[in-house]
């Protein structure tokens, strides 16, 4: 008799040829919908093609030899087919119903090789698999989706059969021969599988998340660019419109990442991020733009052709707090950052107020060089426009200036900026400057490209002398224009990739040089920076935010939009400190701004009292709250409380909002012990003045009113940190939160694993105490069946579903000649019956424990005692079958 | 020398479905370079994009696979000396079993199973030859429930022969059979296949010969303390049988055993012949085919004059390999796999010691067989080897639609078509012939 496997037959049909079905479930929806016109019907087509490999592969699986499935095959087809062209059918029908017929017999004789393939050859699956991604990818590819993420998962079912039916197929295979097989096993084993690949392909599309979002840039980029080339509208709103579309309100935002490096395609949007007030003016109406400073960028990747942050950067005037940890109207200063920007002459301290509409409040930007920021309150009528407001106090030159490219009639900037230029010719050079920090700020990749660039530069400064000049030269070579009357340089959100296939390792940087002459900011950052650096003199690149003066409505008011983000040049010039020189050509866009700029925000109502401390009591009910406070701010004058000179003060809070960082909370929410700080408009405060310098806080506070009215509680998010000298760089703050939590887990799991390793040794050492102590015969006796049990399941002799009286008879004593039957006759005996025990029974009890414990151990080493002891998965057996031992 | 490419390619670390999976992979990247990255198209970014995403897949997923694997043989390698695989064969105590398709189990304790992976164990045999594959796929109950313990499987071993293995290759597969690490484990041991029951007819065959053996009880020996032919005296023994001698020494009632006489012609000497003419070479397919086709019948045979309570003294024409010493009742089985067709010892060089069944095959040639006849023994048994090949019928309608299970049977074209088949035809019609014109007592099977 021809021996049959029913069980792979079954289990084929049902994990093989079913998910087999399944998948060509789309496909087949891909082809009904090709086919449309012939009303051609994917359920149907599923039918047919389930039809063909089912038949061929139960065929093939009883044992039915080749050349049969193959007849039958055709006689199928054939009977199907005399049917169809007996009917009568009219002449246009006809063509249909031909074209129909050829599609469905493709189907499933498609379907009938399949299933005879799948279950002959072997190897067949693989081909199948990957012939069916690929038309799925090729085919899902042709949709052009905008959505990548849904793309991915259309896809995922095709990339997961891939595996699955090797795996399946394999599986199977090696139940073939079992003489009996666990079905459950198996089974789980299919879906175990099925899981791990699900996983791994969700692993694999977070671990490449970046990779993808990149690749949905660059898609919503061509796609943009498409829709420009097909429309041929105005080029710039359509280009807008398009992107609004596809990005949604959500938005694009702005990432800083994009303007570290060099690419091909740069994305902006035209989301407000914050508008400021920067205090500065060139005579008492001209206002003077500063530029918004991110970060300075002094690393250099000559392969990836990007920048990045250095973290041992020899000078660090950054200040970088996190506006969101620092208490409402109190402020965090760094002086530090002051003595490291090395101004010397021409300063001026510029008090700028920001206020954060799109921008993530985290995110500290400032005119250079910022060292004091204070969160202030936003008046109510501008809470949503934006979502926080600080301050920000800088040391700013007096020459610098974002007035460097633009070209503009107002005469007073003209004046401004060629008195600058004539203040900075007769500035020092850099004979006196530390070795270290020039070698460091003129630091170039080796390479001929830099060589290259070195050149270039010195062929554009011949005979300038001073620094400013050979700057205002690379300025001029940027701007110049060529033999045509054309722009040299031009701006371009996407410069491409290198298109010149005979320069191997075809640059970026090069290509925007000494070929295309196109490119955004970065470019001409990067190769100014190259330029002034091969000249010797120091420079860095920044990353921030490009500051434009659009309307003369409201001076010292500027809005910033997402596209506004920008890298500039920073040049040193000794006493003057770091100045900013923009290379950048203009970039008419940006300059205009996407929307006419909004109502600058009032500010808010001047603050006349301001108090912070512990939160001691809140009484709900008539709306009181006593604070201890520690720092106040009366009439903008900081006190800071000694410790001794903290004291209660009882607060009204009935007209007072309590906010919890951003959000508005009830006064219920507010926890005793929380650090508040409580905010008072009442102009009557402000009247209350300090009778003389000498007078106490005492009494001074004393002629405060009790309790004081209070407009506003905050209640930080979270606890301020140390005020003042924090100065730590948190740059790649998502990327610590990661590894801060991988530590944690694997702390965690450390930890795990170690009180399981300890915990076992704990136990016997609780054992033993209990043992000594223990005078109760009955509980002796316990305590010593558990330790036998114990000692000898961790030594890995574990008892199993041995009865204790075998277990010590055939195993134990002849072992290690230890008392344990009879132990375990004594133990059955107290336990089960109410005999007296004799005295040498009692004796024997009470010695069992060290006399058994002695005695087994001495058989292992000192080594192979402790690994046995520490060993978890011995120890989880014990605690698992505890009770049993009972 | 000659090389095992079975052995050889077991040690190989990629299997051939990383091969196929790579080329295949290849093939259909190369095609779509081809035809659609010629031109900078929005459909590049998208295949582009899935180029990265499935690369990126496959390369963990494969990678997984591949560390789990190579984990679990590398802790195997160390801890090689202290895992022993453990090989039982069949029913009987590791050492006996019946031909066709045995079942074998293998246990390899504290081995680590690749995640969802597979061990793998071939046998090696002392011949070089492997075995099937053995897979590891039952898991141990109780904590350790991620350690495989062992695998049972059915593994195809048709001769009825003594087997001897001399190691193991064990192998860690990947879940997606892409990597195979193998190591190899010498474990030397040895165990026989036999026959297994089927019916035959056989005539009733008597002992032939009379003879009368009788085995006296020596007079009492003077041994002390050993009672050799003595026993204890019982109520109902002959009281005349106590030896009063004893009783006068030690105060002991002891009676003297009975005389023992053999019963009247008990056994039946059966001897087989495996002496082969007609085979050119003794170990081809069709000859080891026919061997074990001969063994079944002389030992169902055998086991049909056992059946009917006579006892049977079997003896072949070879030495056996006594690797183990089996019991009476496995006697027959245990001789025949250990024989193989030869052909330089005749039967007619058997010397006549009271044979009542001469077994020979019908491979025998005429000549030695009309000699044979000529002696006069009273009872020949002529096996025609060649029935169980013809019995496939080559036109049997069900072989047509049905295809034949994989391994199980010879190729029936080639065997009706072999110089083989026609040479032992013609030999078994000259015995009929012979048979018939000649007075031979026995049959032909």
């Amino acid at each position: 008799m021809k021996h049959i496997d029913y069980k792979e037959l079954t289990l084929g049909l049902l994990f093989l040829i079913l998910p087999t079905t399944l998948i060509m479930y789309p496909l087949l929806g891909f082809l009904a919908e090709y086919y449309s016109l012939l009303f051609v019907n994917k359920h149907l087509l599923v039918g047919v093609f389930a039809t063909g490999i089912v038949t061929a592969y139960l065929l093939h699986k009883t044992k039915i030899r080749f050349l049969i499935i193959f007849g039958l095959l055709v006689l199928v087809l054939n009977v199907v087919y005399s049917s169809i062209s007996s009917g009568s059918f009219g002449e246009f029908d006809a063509y249909y119903v031909a074209n129909r017929f050829k599609i469905n017999t493709s189907i499933f004789v498609f379907g009938w090789f399949s299933g005879f393939a799948i279950s002959k050859w072997r190897y067949y699956l693989i081909v199948f698999s990957i012939l069916l991604t690929t038309i799925s990818v090729i085919l899902i590819s042709d949709m052009e989706m905008s959505n990548v993420n849904e793309m991915i998962w259309l896809v995922a079912p095709a990339v997961l059969y891939l595996f699955y039916g090797l795996f399946v197929k394999e599986l199977l295979k090696t139940i073939r021969n079992q003489e009996k097989t666990n079905y459950l096993m198996v089974v789980m084993r299919i879906f175990l599988f099925s899981l791990i690949a699900l996983f791994l392909f969700w692993g694999t599309i977070q671990l490449l998340d970046s990779k993808l979002n990149h690749i949905q840039n660059e898609i919503t980029q061509a796609q943009g660019e498409e829709d420009e080339d097909g429309s041929g509208d105005d080029k710039d709103s359509d280009k807008k419109d398009s992107k609004k579309d596809k990005n949604g309100s959500s938005g694009a935002k702005f990432n800083i990442d994009d303007y570290l490096g060099l690419r091909d395609r740069l994305k902006v949007s035209d989301e407000l991020l914050f508008c400021a007030n920067i205090d500065n003016f060139i005579n008492e109406t001209t206002p003077n733009p500063q530029y918004i400073t991110l970060y300075h960028l002094n690393q250099y990747n000559p392969s990836l052709e990007q920048f990045e942050i250095d973290p041992d950067s020899l000078v660090r005037d950054l200040f970088l707090p996190n506006p969101t940890r620092i208490p409402q109207y109190f402020s965090q200063q760094n002086d530090s950052v002051l003595v490291y920007d090395k101004m010397e002459r021409a300063i001026k301290e510029v008090k700028s107020t920001i206020y954060i509409a799109g921008l993530n409040p985290e995110v500290f930007v400032a005119p250079s060089t910022a060292f004091a920021c204070q969160p202030i309150s936003i008046e109510e009528e501008f809470k949503e426009d934006y979502k926080f407001a600080y301050n920000v106090y800088s040391e700013v030159s007096e020459l610098n200036s974002a007035y460097f490219v633009y070209n503009t009639k107002n005469q007073s900037i003209l004046d401004y900026q060629e008195s600058r230029n004539r203040t900075l010719r007769k500035a020092k050079n850099y004979d006196d400057e530390d070795d270290r920090f020039m070698t460091y700020y003129t630091e170039m990749p080796e390479g001929d490209l830099y060589t290259k660039i070195g050149q270039l530069a010195d062929s554009l400064t011949k005979g300038d002398n001073t620094a400013i000049d050979k700057i205002l030269s690379i300025r001029n070579y940027f701007l110049s224009k060529d033999e045509n009357g054309k722009q040299l340089y031009t701006y371009t959100l996407t410069p491409g990739k290198p298109t010149d296939p005979n320069i191997p390792n075809a640059s970026m940087l090069g290509e925007f040089l000494f070929n295309t002459n196109e490119g955004y900011c970065t470019y001409f950052a990067t190769s100014s920076l190259f330029m002034l650096r091969s000249l010797g003199i120091p420079s860095r690149v920044a990353v921030g935010f490009m500051t434009v003066d659009r309307s003369h409505k409201t001076p010292g008011w500027y809005w910033f939009y997402a596209d506004q983000a920008h890298a500039w040049t920073q040049v040193y010039i000794p006493e003057y400190g770091w100045l900013d020189f923009d290379m950048t050509v203009s970039n008419e866009g940006a300059e205009q701004g996407p929307q006419p700029d909004g109502t600058p925000p009032t500010p808010p109502t001047k603050e006349t009292f301001v108090g912070k401390g512990v939160i001691t009591v809140v009484d709900t009910i008539s709306k009181r709250m006593e604070v201890r406070l520690d720092q106040m701010i009366i009439n903008d004058n900081g006190i800071s409380l000694d410790s001794t000179d903290i004291f209660n003060m009882k607060f009204d809070v009935n007209q007072a909002k309590v906010f919890a960082g951003e959000q508005t909370i009830s006064l219920a929410n507010v926890q005793l012990g929380d650090t508040a700080v409580m905010v008072s408009f009442d102009y009557k405060l402000g009247r209350i003045r300090k009778k003389s310098n000498r007078e106490s806080i005492e009494n001074y506070m004393k002629r405060f009113p009790d309790p004081v009215t209070i407009m506003e509680v905050h209640v930080p998010k979270i606890e301020e940190e140390e005020l003042g000298e924090t100065s730590e760089e948190k740059e790649d703050s998502a990327i610590k939160t990661i590894t801060d939590w991988s530590i944690y887990i694997v702390a965690l799991i450390l930890l795990v694993l170690f009180i399981l390793c300890l915990s076992p040794i704990c136990y016997y050492w609780w054992l033993s105490r209990k043992a000594k102590n223990n005078n109760s015969i009955v509980d002796l006796s316990e305590v010593n069946y558990k330790n036998a049990h114990f000692v000898l399941n961790q030594m890995g002799i574990p008892r199993g579903y041995q009865t204790p009286m075998v277990y010590a008879r055939d195993r134990i004593d002849p072992k290690f000649g230890t008392h344990f039957e009879a132990f375990i006759n004594i133990y059955q005996k107290l336990k089960y019956s109410d005999d007296e025990l004799t005295q040498d029974e009692v004796d024997l009890v009470r010695n069992f424990h060290s006399d058994f414990n002695q005695k087994v151990l001495s058989k292992y080493s000192k080594s192979e005692r402790f690994f046995n002891f520490i060993k978890p998965n011995k120890w989880i057996h014990y605690m698992l079958n505890l009770n049993l031992k009972k | 020398m000659n090389i095992n490419f079975d052995r050889l390619i077991s040690f190989f670390p990629l299997k051939r479905n990383a091969l196929i999976f790579a080329l295949v992979l290849i093939i259909t990247i190369y095609f779509i370079k081809i035809e659609y990255f010629v031109e900078e198209a929005t459909i590049t970014l998208y295949l582009k994009l899935f180029a990265w995403l499935i690369g990126t897949f496959i390369l963990i997923l494969v990678g997984l696979g591949f560390l789990y694997t190579l984990i679990c043989y590398v802790h195997f390698i160390i801890n090689k000396k202290t895992i022993n695989p453990k090989i039982d064969i069949g029913i009987d105590g590791n050492i006996k079993g019946e031909a066709g398709q045995v079942p074998v189990m293998i246990s390899l304790p504290k081995a680590l199973l690749p995640l969802l992976g597979y061990i793998t164990i071939k046998i090696e045999f002392e011949n070089g030859n492997l075995s099937d594959t053995i897979v590891i796929n039952k898991y141990s109950k109780g904590f350790e429930k991620l350690l495989p313990k062992e695998g049972s499987t059915l593994i195809w071993l048709p001769d009825r022969k003594q087997y001897h293995t001399k190691g193991f290759i064990i192998s860690f597969i990947d879940y997606l059979q892409f990597f195979r690490f193998t190591t190899y484990k010498k474990s030397p041991s040895s165990f026989y296949l036999h026959s297994s029951e089927i019916d035959i007819p056989v005539n009733e065959i008597n002992p032939s010969k009379t003879k009368e053996e009788v085995e006296k009880i020596k007079t009492s020996r003077k041994v002390q303390g050993d009672y050799l032919n003595y026993k204890d005296y019982e109520t109902g023994d002959d009281v005349r049988r106590i030896v009063w001698k004893i009783f006068a020494k030690n105060r002991e009632l002891v009676i003297r055993t009975p005389e023992v006489i053999n019963p009247y012609a008990s056994h039946i000497k059966f001897h087989s012949s495996f002496y082969n003419l007609i085979s050119k070479d003794l170990t081809s397919a069709y000859a080891i085919s026919m061997l074990n086709y001969y063994k079944d019948i002389v030992y169902n045979i055998c086991l049909n004059i056992k059946k009917k309570d006579k006892k049977v003294e079997f003896n072949i024409d070879q030495a056996v390999n006594e690797f183990v010493t089996v019991s009476e009742k496995d006697r027959i089985g245990f001789q025949l796999s250990s024989a193989s067709w030869q052909n330089n010892y005749s039967v007619n060089e058997l010397k006549s010691s009271g044979e009542s069944v001469i077994c020979v095959s019908s491979l025998i040639s005429i000549e030695e067989l009309t000699t044979l006849i000529e002696k006069g023994f009273s009872n020949i048994i002529i096996v025609n080897v060649s029935r169980h090949l013809d019995n496939q019928n080559l036109f049997n309608f069900k072989n047509l639609i049905l295809r034949k299970d994989q391994k199980s049977e010879l190729s029936k074209l080639g065997w009706f078509l072999s110089s083989t088949r026609n040479k032992v035809k013609k030999n078994e019609k000259a015995i009929e012939e012979l048979v018939s014109n000649s007075n031979f007592i026995g049959q032909i099977i």
